[in-house]
């Protein structure tokens, strides 16, 4: 028996290397973008930059302002700040929402659920306008807050559904011994059903994250400071009409693929938890 | 069945604790750390009109690395000369510039002037979203500038901007692989053939033949046209038919150009020699890589008409915004921009070819500078009529269709003509 | 209370299920006709007030070309310094081009202030509104050129509407001759009422009588039965009432309009009476004046006027037809959402009490949603009727969408091709996500194995790396000659063999190549999005079962089957159905990769609508368009929504 489940953990792993270098490969030639002095494109098949430099991550972080302000570290905190409260939000609204959709039957229910799915089709490149003149009236344009709550917004169904369908998993049984122990909704809510839903509180919360992390558009048209720029708007500057500075996009895309790597790499392990022996049984 | 509440997992106090404070930061951080509201107006005057205090004039652009330097020059020396003036900049990313500029001038949140190509100069006019300036620019100042800059920002009778600076494409060689660069698109083919060799990979001449702003050179020498400044589209002809054919010849016939082009092809071959002329701008010069002797020069002229393959020309100048409170400072501002001054620092420390006539006789300038200069007598103006943004995609398709699939000219370019014309109904 | 509370509550399901989403509905609905109708109103006002300044500038136009300067500023004199709502009336010379084409030297020749004769506009310190009118006179006298074509006739040079006072300025070219000697412009304030208060009125009734009759008929609980029944009653009659209330107003203020512009014309051949002008001038006058006015002008001066082609067309055939077809549209729907959810109605205000804390929960998310999600869409939907040029908007109806879905805009594809097209992605590109990202969940949920954080991280990269410049990547390395898929391929040819390796246009060579390649880049970019929440959907399904069914003798592939994919279901399925809605409008990468070609085979939906919003301008067209990719999405949702069941609660 062990000799097998060894040799079929073997295949795995085998199989499991290949795949990922696959699946790196295009990443490794935006790593190795990132560390060529020149600013150009290259294509070939072997992704090994020559004269490896970090002079690309040194120029992409010392940005500065028109003001000389360390522009790149403000817009770094911007993101954070804009990421984070999406997150907060994405999260916690979701999933008040998403339980009451689960576990309660009430008037609109079902309707409430097909609006947030109705509410991703509408498709959002062409609604750039009416966004800005309604974030224009309620005087959010140039505020971090303004981004956030459009964010926030736009992750909120996935999350909703996603955490309505894990609710959807845990049984009823639970909820019901909590409620002869005497204990009151919130509590059922908070000591009961929410550990027991971390792997997709992880899973929203990480798209949450993602949604706000890399967006560009909204953040530019809706910005009029450069230290109110988030860092793909400073990314995106990279790009211009005719040439773009490779180099420097590199650097800084994989500058910014760090926190969210560091935020799944934290997440992992709600990710891992779940329905323990001893809570359904007995 | 009963779950054992005490045993269920509560958060340690401490770290909820943790987590409030994290929030309300966050929280805090967000609302107060940005700019007043709706920040970026153009700036407002005092309550009864009269200016109080220096008159804030705010100007947008897209600038990087050289041009950006070389604008805060000039903004910081313009701000140390007028008291009564503050010039404030802010930098966009280009490719959400357009969109930008759109949405925020008609809601009065954009800037009092902006630095911009001068091809959407006629929908922006027509739009209301730019300001015409003839009435403070006389012809007299506007012959400072190199003339075919100052027509591209008329439209309808009516001039919209100053020009700063024009860009073009060129002919990019290799020194070591061309020693003279060549005068007729016979010589060029010649070069061009002896620097090819398909098995290795290598080029005689590489440029991104299936997109219209690079193939116009061609169209133009053989003497067609895809638009004319007024807006009517001149794509049917028998002499765009032949310049798309040559560009086809160059594929197929002379077989010195690649199948598969784009940009980052262009600098990649050109960066490790297997290019040996390259049809580009001059925002190529800052890709080219420290090892390769490089030259540019004009483009050549084509033997069968004796005319010049003539590329489209940008003409980059500082527009005025219409919703601007304080249109004749503003106007001030842009004068100073495109004037003397300012020309030699953006010449210099940008590496601008700056439309301003005197600048060039000044200062000290490169040989390759002087190259885009002299294409300037070769360049069709770039229509700025609303109508031309039709005209992209459906002739980007026909050069792809005659180039790339081998379809007959004329038919293509007729059928081309004829969608352009159906879809500006 | 019971030992069990709310637990009867709890099970029992009232017929409430869509009163929300009929309410919001109609709301939303409601707010975009209002909205269409309010710009179909000021639409057909303003044709009504740029006629009035076509008609009095043409005059004045005609006047001078063939009267001359002195009559022409006694004409003036005669009509606009008299009426209190004409603002300004001018001649202007044109004073030629400069070496670069701009217009200069222009001065006036005649000008309601008499003492601005003869001066250049450009002098004159007034910059304001004499900069404005040299500007609007250099930019209408550009178009003559173009309007002398044959056949073309050129009524007018230039209609424009100041925005702050909603004065309307009419400009059209004197002709002296055979020269143009410059143009004649009158502008005029609005004389028409605003948009009718009578119309918004009752329909503000209507909605308040609907909606308090349901909250008092319920509060009345008497004879529950007949509750619906008059609800229904009232707000069927709040309906018609809206309906007739504005088939009212929308007549008396056509008949009002019809008055008016006979009040117009019979000033004008008063004033040339009073010049002295004999009966065939007058006539002349009149006729190269009214070219518009069929109605009034037939009765007066009784010629068939040469209509221009385009905008004069579409205008006169879509007079008052507007408010007409969105006044039965919106009685329509009305009665539609009524009909849905009636019976529900009645049952929003018992919902309330008795469950406040469901609402809670709900309410801040829907809010946010309703205000930045919903409201753009229905701007969008109201926009949907209407399309425009550089400078105006004019209401088509239906027209934007007859032309989405028998057109063909892209040229060399069909409205149905590019569906294909979308569907085809769409479908591909989830089933490769999800298999690939469960099959790798599967593998990675194993707790035995080692590396496992490792991998994870690692196949989560793509996702987490801008896809702008990956997606760049990926067109690099699809490239022909220099890409590394070929060069990978030619390698593998050579080692099977084969002496002169084929290399693939991907990106250019057929639709097949192009859709791979987009559909490769997609599945690499969307894979870990997959296998993270698959990951997730396989914590809530507890080892014990694993365990008894291994007791039990299953094996790994049975236990799939009947453990892993049936409790995955609900966890999964909010992705996929999302992912599906995502993909079906995913712009980036058709637009980055493939750039929807070769000759737009590989386009989608949405970059078609892009490419009508963008290149074109066209922002109805454009908002139509998003109307039709909602409703084939909404379509697919319903759809399977019934197959799946997948808003149902939690099962025991």
């Amino acid at each position: 028996m062990t000799g097998k489940n060894r040799v079929g953990e073997i295949f795995t792993h085998v199989f499991l290397v290949l795949f990922t270098i696959v699946i790196l490969y295009p990443v490794m030639w935006v790593v190795a973008m990132a560390f060529t002095p020149q600013q150009g494109f290259s294509m070939s098949l072997m992704p090994i930059p020559e004269e490896p430099t970090i002079e690309n991550f040194v120029y992409v972080m010392s940005t500065t302002g028109s003001d000389g302000s360390w522009l790149f570290g403000r817009q770094l905190l911007n993101s954070l700040v804009v990421s984070g409260l999406t997150t907060v939000f994405g999260i916690f609204l979701a999933c008040t929402a998403g339980y009451a959709f689960s576990r309660f039957r009430f008037v609109g229910r079902q309707g409430g659920l097909m609006m947030f799915l109705v509410s991703q089709m509408f498709p959002g490149t062409l609604m750039l306008i009416p966004l800005y003149v309604i974030l224009d009236a309620l005087g959010l344009l140039n505020q971090l807050m303004g981004l956030v709550l459009v964010y926030s917004t736009s992750a909120i169904p996935f999350c909703v559904w996603m955490l309505k369908g894990y609710f959807d998993t845990i049984p009823r049984s639970l909820e019901e011994s909590a409620i002869i122990d005497g204990a009151s909704q919130f509590t059922i809510f908070w000591k009961v059903i929410l550990p027991l839903a971390k792997p997709a509180i992880a899973v929203t919360a990480l798209f949450s994250f993602m949604t706000a992390w890399n967006e560009f558009i909204l953040a530019t048209t809706f910005m009029s400071q450069e230290s109110s720029y988030t860092l793909p708007v400073t990314l995106r500057n990279y790009v211009g009409e005719h040439s773009t500075y490779w180099g420097y996009f590199a650097a800084g895309a994989v500058m910014v693929s760090v926190p969210v790597m560091a935020l799944f790499f934290a997440l992992q392990k709600f990710l891992v938890g779940g329905l323990t022996a001893g809570a359904v049984k007995g | 069945m009963r779950t054992n509440l005490a045993s269920a997992p509560s958060s340690p106090s401490p770290s909820r604790l943790l987590w409030a404070t994290l929030l309300c930061a966050l929280w805090v951080l967000a609302s107060c750390t940005v700019g007043e509201k709706n920040g970026g107006e153009p700036g407002k005057d005092g309550l009864d009109g009269t200016p109080t205090g220096p008159v804030t004039v705010v100007l947008w652009h897209s600038y990087r690395e050289a041009e950006q330097v070389a604008l805060n020059q000039v903004v910081d020396q313009f701000n140390a000369t007028h008291a009564d003036i503050k010039l404030e900049t802010l930098q966009i990313p280009h490719e959400a510039y357009a969109d930008k500029i759109t949405t925020a001038i008609p809601h009065d949140n954009g800037p009092d002037i902006f630095i911009f190509a001068h091809d959407r100069i006629g929908a922006w006019a027509e739009a209301d979203i730019i300001e015409s300036v003839s009435s403070w620019a006389t012809t007299e100042h506007l012959r400072s500038y190199e003339r075919s800059t100052v027509l591209a920002l008329v439209y309808k009778k009516a001039l919209y901007g100053l020009p700063l600076a024009f860009k073009s494409v060129v002919l990019f060689y290799n020194k070591d692989l061309v020693p003279t660069p060549p005068e007729t698109d016979e010589d060029m083919i010649a070069i061009a053939k002896a620097n090819t060799d398909i098995a290795d990979r290598r080029y005689g001449l590489v440029y991104e033949n299936t997109q219209l702003y690079f193939t116009a050179p061609f169209l133009h020498g053989f003497g067609g046209a895809v638009m004319n400044m007024d807006g009517d589209v001149q794509l049917d002809s028998p002499e765009s038919a032949a310049g798309l054919q040559f560009c086809r010849d160059l594929l197929t016939k002379h077989q010195v150009v690649p199948a598969d082009v784009n940009s980052n092809l262009v600098t990649t071959l050109f960066n490790s020699g297997k290019a040996a002329m390259v049809i580009n701008g001059p925002w190529f010069r800052g890709e080219i890589s420290d090892g390769v002797r490089w030259g540019v020069a004009p483009l050549p002229v084509v033997k069968s008409t004796g005319m010049a393959l003539a590329p489209y020309l940008g003409s980059e100048a500082v527009l005025l915004s219409k919703r601007s409170p304080h249109k004749a400072q503003a106007y001030e501002v842009m004068q100073y921009l495109a004037g003397d001054e300012s020309a030699k620092i953006r010449m210099t420390v940008g590496g601008q070819s700056v439309a301003y006539k005197a600048a060039w006789e000044e200062v000290e300038v490169a040989e390759d500078m002087r190259v885009f200069r002299k294409q300037l007598d070769h360049v069709v103006v770039m229509p700025n009529s609303a109508r031309m943004n039709a005209v992209w995609g459906p002739t980007n398709q026909a050069i792809h269709k005659v180039v790339k699939d081998g379809e007959a000219p004329r038919k293509v370019v007729a059928e081309a003509n004829a969608r352009i014309e159906a879809s500006l109904e | 209370m019971a030992d069990r509370p709310n637990a009867e509550t709890h099970m029992k399901l009232e017929p409430w299920a869509w009163t929300l989403t009929a309410q919001l509905a109609v709301i939303a609905v409601v707010v975009t006709v209002i909205l269409a109708f309010l710009v179909a109103w000021e639409g057909d006002r303003s044709e009504f007030e740029e006629h009035r300044a076509l008609f009095f500038a043409r005059a004045l136009g005609a006047v001078s070309a063939d009267q001359g300067s002195d009559v022409s500023r006694a004409f003036i004199t005669a009509t606009a310094a008299k009426d209190p709502s004409f603002l300004s009336a001018w001649v202007i010379r044109d004073g030629g081009e400069d070496e670069f084409g701009i217009s200069r030297g222009q001065a006036y020749d005649a000008s309601m202030d008499g003492d601005e004769v003869g001066s250049i506009l450009t002098d004159l310190t007034e910059s304001g509104v004499h900069k404005s009118r040299s500007d609007r006179f250099a930019r209408s006298t550009s178009g003559l050129a173009e309007t002398q074509k044959p056949g073309h006739v050129a009524p007018y040079f230039a209609l424009d509407t100041d925005e702050e006072s909603g004065a309307r300025s009419a400009v059209v070219p004197v002709v002296r001759g055979a020269t143009t000697f410059g143009a004649a412009g009158v502008s005029v304030a609005p004389t028409m009422p605003d948009a009718p208060i009578p119309w918004l009125l009752l329909l503000a009734i209507g909605a308040v009588v609907g909606v308090g009759g349901a909250f008092g008929l319920s509060a009345v609980k008497a004879r529950p039965e007949l509750r619906s029944k008059v609800l229904v009653g009232i707000i069927a009659a709040a309906v018609l009432g809206v309906g007739l209330g504005g088939w009212w107003s929308y007549t008396s203020s056509y008949s009002g309009e019809l008055g008016r512009r006979v009040a117009d014309v019979e000033r004008v051949r008063d004033a040339a009476t009073s010049l002295g002008l004999d009966a065939p001038a007058i006539a002349s006058l009149l006729q190269q004046a009214d070219v518009s006015f069929t109605g009034a002008q037939g009765y007066l001066t009784g010629t068939a006027p040469t209509l221009d082609d385009g905008f004069e067309a579409r205008v006169q055939a879509t007079h008052g037809a507007g408010r007409r077809v969105v006044i039965f549209w919106a009685a329509l729907v009305l009665l539609l959402g009524l009909a849905i959810g009636h019976r529900s109605i009645v049952g929003v205000v018992t919902g309330i009490p008795e469950q406040p804390h469901a609402y809670l929960y709900v309410a801040p998310s829907l809010i946010g949603m309703v205000v930045l999600v919903f409201v753009p869409f229905a701007f969008g939907v109201g926009m949907s009727a209407f399309d425009n040029d550089a400078r105006r908007y004019y209401f088509v109806g239906v027209e934007n969408f007859i032309e989405i879905l028998t057109g063909s805009r892209s040229g060399d594809v069909s409205f149905y091709w590019t569906l294909f097209v979308t569907v085809l992605w769409t479908g591909l590109n989830i089933a490769l996500h999800v298999s690939i990202g469960l099959g790798l969940a599967l593998l990675l949920k194993n707790p035995m194995l080692r590396f496992k954080k490792a991998y994870r991280v690692l196949l989560i990269v793509p996702w987490a790396i801008p896809n702008y410049i990956t997606a760049l990547i990926w067109k690099g390395m699809f490239n022909k000659e220099f890409g590394a898929v070929n060069l990978f391929l030619e390698k593998l040819q050579h080692l099977a063999g084969v002496a002169e390796p084929t290399s693939i246009d991907w990106l250019g060579g057929s639709f097949l190549s192009a859709f791979t390649a987009n559909l490769v880049t997609n599945t690499w970019l969307g894979f870990p999005f997959m296998m993270v929440v698959a990951l997730g959907a396989l914590q809530s399904i507890p080892n014990e079962l694993y365990e008894a069914a291994e007791v039990d003798g299953a094996s790994r592939w049975q236990q799939f089957q009947t453990i892993t994919l049936p409790l995955l279901k609900p966890a999964l399925f909010p992705a996929i159905i999302l992912g599906t809605i995502w993909t079906f409008n995913m712009f980036n990468i058709i637009y980055l990769v493939s750039g929807g070609g070769p000759n737009n085979s590989t386009e989608i939906l949405i970059t078609d609508a892009y490419r009508a919003f963008d290149v074109l301008g066209r922002y109805g067209f454009a908002a139509a368009y998003s109307v039709v990719i909602f409703a084939i999405l909404l379509l697919y949702t319903m759809i399977t929504n019934r197959i799946t069941k997948a808003t149902e609660g939690a099962v025991e």
